[in-house]
């Protein structure tokens, strides 16, 4: 199959897969079963389902050979033993060749012997490490025992080198524990302890100089830790202006000192500071998602409204962000008193929608579309006064016609009103004449019928509507409404798919007749 | 990283790192001889999987396992091991455990092992709370996971949005260590390429870890060169629909550390399978880097095969053959056809979502955005994904992957576009379109001069004006960015050159549509050994751009993919949302 990309929106659906699903249009129709014809690249969802099910019942012939595997969550799976475990399948290296000779491997955890040193028990990468126990090609458990011994094992005249390795450490390290903590280490060295997770004290910085040269150093070396530490003893050891000042000119610093606040939820001093660092939007928006946090509506509207005076009317910067939170608060403050009374409505069941169709959840905190939906489906034909008209919420909420069209024709579907659609669709010309309009093409209104599970009639209808006769055609064979695949082929003279098409369907249904009237119709000049 | 073939010498055998993780791993858990009960972050569970097993964790004196929920523990040892992440609302969580058996009463010996780190914050915060006293802190650093033979990976899902979004830089050391550990295996890479802010971070973090090591044994290179790239150099091919089985399968089912779970959508029963994706599993190896549409015929073939190899056991003749039969081929049969039907299942899943949502509507979109041809259009469906509600995921992608090929959508759109998103997926999602803006996923075309004006009406201090001018400088993204590197890097390949059923192409991924831009940098850096002749591809990538070469080397290249996590579309675009 050559490429598959289109670079026309001209070209038709299937044309789109080009070779694969060409094969494919002819057996659309021969498989009955393929009620849809749904494909996904050129693949046949019926084909792979049937597939699928052979294999499944094969399966079950053939018993189970099942175990357990792992299971953290307490959840029982299982899985097939050749397929799932896979530590039985690891592929160790197979010969013993330099990689698996015992290798030094830096390793985190420390040495044995160093880890319980002097340096309070902080673990500290080195050159001294866990030597890796040639491991073995058969099965899990013998790997893990070796690994474990391998752990537990007394160093061999082999080590000696490791061992060497570690004294000389261990003597760095005592030199440096010697000197460390009352003297002022370079600040380099200090910032390098803070990033191999080494004791160190930044008390000794007592110069605002030294504590800045601390915090660029790290800065410099790009270890978040470090920064993190050096901005934190910054704060603490100088006054509020220094540290907003410096930090000022920090933008990396900075953003680890928000962090900071972040995570011990002081929202209050970081919209304080994103405020003072010039990122209102971000101040904005953090005091916004306090503000929507609750689930409370009432709490919701009270928090938005003070947000709103507080934080985004005043900056014409975010006038964008300050229409969209005035209309989030309209919105709730709107589905507040629909959902009360049509609760109440529900709760008398004198209403005949409302018995016919339940609420599935109360209207409150759904989105603009949603509601509008609601009201769609609910409170159709209400005059523009009433709250839940469904064209008042177009207007209060400046919706589109499209927006307005997909909601309504879905909703109306969905609740089989379709002299409601027809209107949707109804323009009169000046001429008085009627016309069908729509502000999305009529291919997707059929979608749309089709999905809600219109009638065919229905689907038939708008179908016709559809311009260019060769989609029209298209998506009736997609959507299998014979009547208009053969008024297309006869509109197209195609007398010999026409044929083609009759031979298929059920003989004595209307379908077939339509078919049969249509070839035997003396008026038609067939092209073939 | 890729790694020179030289007389098809096979890959490195990276599962030695998985070795090396478990044997770490041992240590942290023995760090507390005896009996005792792990607490473990439901988001290392996976993870720990790959590494260990239970059997593993029983030798070492785990009693029992419990899921880190935040609700206190009551029961259990008297020795306890915390395995989580460094994340402050855990610690937090666990100084409430601590200090809530202490006003029962209850003593118990605690061990809290980070993963990957020890944090300042988290030792902070333990102090803050007062039970600093009570309690041992350690770190677990694990190596990488080796997923596949050729692949690793971190683990760290939440890197992106950390380094990315926050600036925070706390876990630029891990990966650093990690490629040193590495390093340490297969020998110093010769031979560094770094594009972008992180990676160069990474280089100089590696080269500051390696003073204190020393020089590294002197062992064999078997890794020629390492290139490091940052997420943010290619938002393009995330965003894009792959159309390979495996990548379907993440999309729609989503791996994770390797694992996929299949429902009863794929058993055909009420039963659930967490399958081990690797290349052991024949059938999955064959399917798993097709493009979809050659992924149907080529099971239903393997399984015509199968049937004709069960139906050869009813010509066995003698009792011995029946014998061979049973002892060596049944079994392999069974496992066969079991994944076959796995595989099927799975298939028959992908379809029937992916019918639901207008795939292939979608597709066309997302392949004519890439042509940046028919804009008008490409709006209007993007429109209609909005307005018909369809699932948030696949609208806000079309709108991200809009905004990189235009960089950045003009003010009319976006405002329009964006207002739409909000009243079909809710108001909340302003947090969503600001962490885009951040990112630079999803902006607003802006007249280059905002910044000029602020400073001339003085709104703004002198340092309050350096900032904003760097971060604009940042992004040196201009009109044409997305076209101009395209065609310098020949991204859209000409239709007739990619064969989908027998890819020669990396385009084949994406249907023949794009190249990913990552796969293309890397193929041209190592044909030049260098970024000779790419400096103007260069100028259109953000932040800075970086190589060390030390040895030439063959020109045959094989590849080993190392990464903090695996991503998809769905996945970037979740991690960059609000809770």
């Amino acid at each position: 199959m050559a490429g598959t990309r289109t670079r026309s929106m001209e070209e038709d659906d299937e044309d789109y897969w080009m070779s694969s699903s060409m094969k494919n249009k002819a057996s659309i129709f021969d498989d009955n079963d393929d009620a849809e014809g749904i494909m996904l690249l050129g693949v046949s969802r019926n084909k792979v389902k049937d597939l699928s099910k052979t294999m499944k019942e094969g399966l079950g012939e053939m018993g189970n050979t099942e175990e357990d595997i792992i299971n953290w969550d307490g959840s029982s799976t299982s899985s097939g033993s050749s397929l799932t475990s896979d530590l039985k399948s690891v592929r160790y290296r197979s010969s013993p060749t330099s990689h698996l000779a015992p290798r030094k491997v830096t390793s985190n955890s420390a040495s044995r012997s160093s880890s319980n040193s002097s340096l309070s028990g902080q673990s500290r990468v080195s050159n001294v490490g866990v030597t890796v126990p040639k491991p073995s090609p058969d099965s899990l458990t013998s790997s893990i025992s070796d690994a474990v011994q391998g752990a537990k094992r007394v160093p061999s005249l082999t080590d000696v080198s490791k061992i060497e390795a570690e004294v000389q450490f261990l003597r760095r390290q005592l030199n440096l524990a010697r000197r460390d903590r009352w003297e002022k280490l370079p600040v380099r060295e200090t910032v390098k302890r803070i990033i191999l997770g080494e004791p160190y004290s930044l008390e000794a910085y007592k110069s605002k100089e030294d504590k800045l040269s601390l915090l660029d150093t790290a800065t410099a070396m790009h270890d978040g830790n470090a920064i993190m530490a050096a901005v934190l003893f910054l704060k603490s050891t100088v006054k509020a202006q220094i540290f907003h000042h410096e930090m000022m000119r920090r933008p990396v610093a900075t953003n680890h000192y928000l962090i900071y606040l972040k995570s011990s939820r002081e929202y209050n001093q970081l919209a304080d500071i994103l405020g003072l660092f010039g990122r209102s939007e971000e101040a904005a928006m953090l005091k916004y998602k306090q503000a929507v946090s609750p689930v409370e509506q009432q709490v919701k509207i009270r928090n938005l409204k003070q947000c709103l005076g507080a934080h985004f009317s005043m900056d014409p910067s975010l006038a964008y962000n300050t229409s969209m939170v005035l209309q989030q608060l309209s919105l709730l403050e709107t589905q507040l008193p629909i959902n009360e009374y049509d609760a109440q409505l529900e709760r008398e069941g004198k209403t005949a929608i409302f018995k016919e169709f339940p609420r599935t959840r109360p209207l409150l905190g759904v989105p603009v579309l949603a509601t509008l939906y609601y009201c769609c489906f609910y409170h159709y034909g209400l005059p523009e006064n009433n709250l839940a008209c469904p064209a008042a919420l177009r207007k209060k909420y400046n919706l589109t016609s499209k927006q307005y069209l997909w909601v309504a024709l879905s909703a109306r579907s969905s609740i089989r009103h379709w002299r409601d659609i027809d209107e949707l669709f109804a323009s009169k010309s000046w001429f008085g004449h009627h016309k069908m309009k729509s502000p999305v093409s009529f291919d997707r209104v059929v979608d749309v019928l089709f999905r809600t599970g219109a009638p065919p009639e229905v689907i038939d209808k708008y179908l016709r509507l559809v311009d260019g006769i060769e989609q029209r055609l298209t998506i009736a064979r997609k959507l299998k409404c014979h009547v208009v695949v053969i008024d297309a082929l006869v509109e197209l003279r195609d007398r010999q798919e026409l044929l083609n098409y009759a031979s298929k369907l059920q003989e004595g249904t209307n379908d077939a007749m339509h078919a049969q009237v249509a070839l035997r119709n003396p008026a038609t000049r067939w092209k073939n | 990283m890729s790694a020179p073939i030289e007389n098809c010498i096979p890959l490195p055998d990276l599962q030695i790192f998985r070795q090396l993780s478990r044997d770490q791993l041992v240590l942290c858990l023995e760090s507390i001889p005896g009996r005792k009960d792990l607490v473990l972050e439901p988001g290392l569970m996976r993870l720990l999987d790959r590494i260990a097993g239970a059997s593993l964790l029983k030798q070492h004196g785990v009693d029992k396992i419990f899921k880190f929920e935040g609700k206190p523990i009551r029961h259990g040892n008297d020795q306890r091991l915390y395995l989580v992440r460094p994340d402050i609302e855990t610690v937090k969580q666990i100084a409430e455990h601590i200090a809530a058996d202490k006003t029962a009463g209850k003593e118990r010996v605690y061990r809290i092992i980070l993963v990957p780190r020890k944090t300042f914050l988290c030792e902070n915060l333990l102090e803050q709370e007062g039970v600093h006293g009570y309690v041992t802190l350690d770190q677990y650093c694990p190596n990488f996971l080796p997923l596949d033979s050729d692949l690793l990976s971190l683990e760290m899902p939440g890197f992106f949005r950390s380094f990315f979004l926050d600036g925070d830089q706390t876990y630029v050391h891990t990966v650093a260590d990690a490629l040193i550990n590495l390093q340490s295996v297969f020998g110093t890479i010769p031979n560094v390429y770094a594009i972008g802010n992180c990676s160069k971070m990474v280089y100089d973090m590696m080269e500051t870890l390696r003073e204190d090591r020393g020089a590294p044994a002197a062992l064999k290179n078997e890794i020629g060169h390492l290139v490091l790239i940052d997420r943010d150099v290619d938002y393009i091919t995330p965003l894009c629909s792959q159309l390979t089985y495996e990548g379907l399968l993440d999309e729609i089912f989503g791996i994770n550390s390797g694992y996929c779970d299949f429902g009863p959508e794929v058993m055909g029963k009420d039963q659930t399978i967490r399958l081990l994706l690797t290349c052991q599993d024949e059938v999955f190896d064959d399917i798993r880097n097709r493009h979809f549409s050659g992924v149907f015929n080529f099971l239903s073939t393997k399984a015509k095969e199968l049937a004709s190899d069960y139906e050869k056991r009813k010509n066995l003749a003698t009792v011995g053959e029946m014998k061979d039969f049973v002892a060596n081929k049944l079994k392999a049969l069974k496992a066969q056809h079991k994944s076959l039907a796995l595989h099927i299942g799975a298939s028959e899943h992908i379809i029937n979502v992916k019918a639901k949502t207008d795939f292939e509507e979608h597709l066309r979109t997302e392949h004519s955005l890439l042509d940046t041809s028919q804009i008008k259009e490409n709006i209007a469906y993007i429109e209609e994904a909005i307005n018909r509600q369809y699932p948030l995921m696949q609208s806000l992608r079309l709108l991200c992957l809009m905004s990189q090929v235009l960089n950045g959508l003009p003010k009319n759109d976006y405002e329009g576009l964006t207002t739409q998103f909000l009243q079909s997926h809710g108001f909340e999602h302003m947090l969503t379109f600001l962490n885009l803006k951040k990112l630079g996923l999803l902006t607003e075309q802006e007249p280059s001069k905002t910044v000029d004006s602020m400073i001339k009406t003085g709104k703004m201090t002198a340092a309050g004006a350096k900032v904003a001018t760097t971060v604009a400088s940042a992004i040196p993204r201009t009109t044409s960015n997305y076209s101009q590197v395209c065609r310098k890097l020949n991204l859209i390949p000409k239709i007739e050159e990619v064969d989908l059923k027998n890819a020669t192409d990396m385009s084949y991924v994406f249907s023949g549509a794009f190249t990913p831009i990552t796969c293309r940098l890397v193929e041209k850096i190592l044909a030049k050994e260098g970024f000779d002749g790419l400096d103007d591809v260069m100028k259109l990538l953000p932040g800075p751009k970086f190589c060390n070469i030390k040895a030439k080397s063959v020109k045959d290249y094989r590849f080993i993919i190392a990464t903090t996590a695996i991503i998809t579309g769905t996945r970037l675009l979740e991690g960059v949302m609000e809770s």
